[in-house]
């Protein structure tokens, strides 16, 4: 047998041997590219190179209209923000993300973000900072404590960062007014270890929201008794055909609280075929202290009720009311706001610190800000219609007794310097110069729990408020993604 | 005589660069199927596909004039 093997080798040609032994290596390099098995491998895609021999792993920038891409050119972000994919033929656990650029922005954009679609349900994505101007430009001004994480001091108020730390913990920094310590502090892709507290003229009541809510909303409570009950009622519209999972999670820093779920059980719901559902959430919890709430649901629901214990809440971020048929009051203490109008029938005028505003573009996210700046003084929204999206960097409130607002100020395109912040505290590095007018920067991200969809990873750059100027781009020249993950020999063998 | 076994090398050279384009082809494609993109990603497979067709044809056209 094994001579009759030899006898029929020996007879094909030296030729013929040779390339099958090149299609025995071509199927085993592949196979090695598709395992990865050292658990790291880079993938890149150079916008500048005119010869590309294969389709890459990175996908081309979407939406379309937001990039600008003639042959010869680099593509030219335009929009905000910009969408790109990335094929990779198995998971990691990591991804560093190097992004090479050349940037014509204005002094009002001053912020450039990489991030990851985190959450496929809500579409969270995780950002991370590429370039801050804000923050480089104070760089040279400031006095420096630290630089992992950056601190920044007005004065030369601490010599270590140790007593820094203490001190912020305690609630209690060196210029800083003992009660108004969140005015005294900026943060920028950090969040601050620091206890706050609150006083509120009237007692704590239990709540009741009946105006309707669609799609993820966050909430920051701060109950003053040791046991927190929260239901939330909400209607799933149906009208995707995608299952609308429900989850309410309760955290305190990073620390998850208590988790509630609810699975969508209907998995082929005919259009337009509303449930009701309803949702618990009961824990015992320390008073005073502030706790996060997240209503986890996709925009095909809609919160019709909530009903909690405490008062003490208020809404991070966004609101997006809708089929409410009423006036609607709504209070925030941030200077700025964000609304776009679900329709032509919820443009509107409206009244935002007693200044009249005019939301006149349907689909389309307008930014009003106040002329006259009063500083963290209480603003009443008042809205005539809804189906309107409001967003701010703060908080929001339905009632103006029991407003507050536990977030650091942020160091974004709306920061505006004043003599009380005396703090800057930031996870973040300058970009580099790589050649003439590139930059690079790079970004890490975690990528256990990200949202994945056909072998892709879903990535985005933002530059907020880039398309207020027509000057304005970023220039895209490489982008080169690192992704590590566990090892073969982990996988066989450590699983 | 040497110059018959020159023309029938060459001929034989072709005929394998054919089985080899045409093996290597079927092996992408097979590949590909089985995990999607691995090879699409690296390697545009319309570049293999025309080296065989490219070979195969000039194969048939030396074999014509044989």
């Amino acid at each position: 047998m094994k001579q009759k093997l030899l006898k029929k080798i020996k007879s094909i040609p030296t030729l013929r041997l040779f390339w099958l032994s090149l299609i025995v290596i071509f199927v085993i390099v592949f196979l090695t590219l598709k395992i990865v098995p050292g658990g790291k491998i880079t993938y890149r895609y150079n916008y500048a190179g005119k010869f590309h021999v294969g389709q890459g792993f990175i996908y081309n920038f979407t939406p379309p209209d937001r990039v600008v891409s003639k042959p010869g050119q680099l593509p030219k972000m335009i929009g905000d923000p910009l969408y790109f994919s990335v094929f990779t033929p198995r998971t990691f656990s990591k991804a560093k993300l190097k992004l090479y650029y050349r940037r014509n922005l204005d002094e009002k954009t001053p912020i450039i973000e990489a991030g990851i679609l985190a959450d496929g349900i809500v579409w969270r994505y995780d950002l991370k900072p590429i370039e801050n101007r804000l923050i480089d430009n104070l760089y040279s001004s400031w006095r420096l404590l630290s630089s992992e994480p950056l601190i920044m001091q007005q004065d030369a108020y601490y010599q270590d960062q140790e007593s820094f730390f203490s001190d912020l913990k305690a609630g209690n920094l060196k210029g800083c007014q003992t009660d108004r310590i969140l005015e005294c502090l900026a943060v920028y892709n950090y969040s601050p270890d620091l206890e706050v507290n609150f006083s509120f003229s009237e007692s704590e009541k239990p709540f009741q929201l009946d105006v309707p809510l669609r799609g993820a909303h966050t909430l920051f409570l701060y109950p003053e008794t040791d046991k927190l009950s929260f239901k939330v009622t909400v209607t799933d519209l149906n009208l995707d055909k995608n299952n609308d999972p429900i989850k309410l999670i309760l955290s305190q820093g990073k620390k998850i609280i208590a988790q509630s779920d609810l699975a969508d059980e209907n998995r082929a719901p005919t259009g337009g075929q509303e449930e009701i559902k309803t949702l618990y959430l009961e824990d015992k919890i320390k008073a005073k202290e502030l706790y996060k709430l997240e209503i986890k649901i996709s925009d095909d629901v809609v919160i019709k009720k909530i009903e909690s214990s405490t008062n003490r809440l208020v809404f991070a971020n966004k609101l997006w009311p809708v089929s409410w048929g009423k006036e609607l009051r709504v209070y925030t203490d941030s200077p700025y706001l964000q609304l776009k109008a679900l329709g032509p029938a919820s443009c509107q005028d409206f009244i935002f610190g007693q200044q009249s505003f005019s939301l006149s573009t349907p689909y389309e996210k307008q930014e009003f800000s106040l002329e006259q700046e009063n500083g963290n003084k209480l603003k009443e929204i008042h809205l005539v219609r809804d189906d309107v999206i409001i967003e701010t960097g703060g908080v929001f409130s339905f009632s103006r007794d029991n407003f507050f607002n536990p977030v650091v100020k942020k160091v974004d395109r709306y920061y505006q310097l004043r003599p009380e912040n005396r703090y800057i505290i930031a996870d973040y590095k300058g970009p580099q110069v790589y050649r003439g007018d590139i930059l690079v920067n790079e970004a890490e991200f975690d990528l256990q729990g990200v949202y994945r969809e056909n072998d892709k990873y879903n990535f985005v750059i933002s530059v907020p408020g880039i398309e207020k100027n027509p000057a304005n781009y970023l220039a895209i020249e490489k982008i080169e993604i690192e992704f590590s993950g566990r090892t073969l020999g982990q996988k066989l063998f450590n699983f | 005589m040497n110059f018959f076994y020159k023309k029938k090398e060459k001929l034989v050279f072709w005929e394998e660069l054919f089985y080899f384009f045409f093996s290597l082809t079927t092996v992408a494609i097979f590949l590909e199927i089985i995990f999607p993109r691995i090879i699409l990603a690296y390697l545009n497979i319309n570049y293999l596909i025309l080296a065989t067709t490219l070979s195969g044809l000039y194969l048939l056209i030396k074999n014509k004039s044989k």
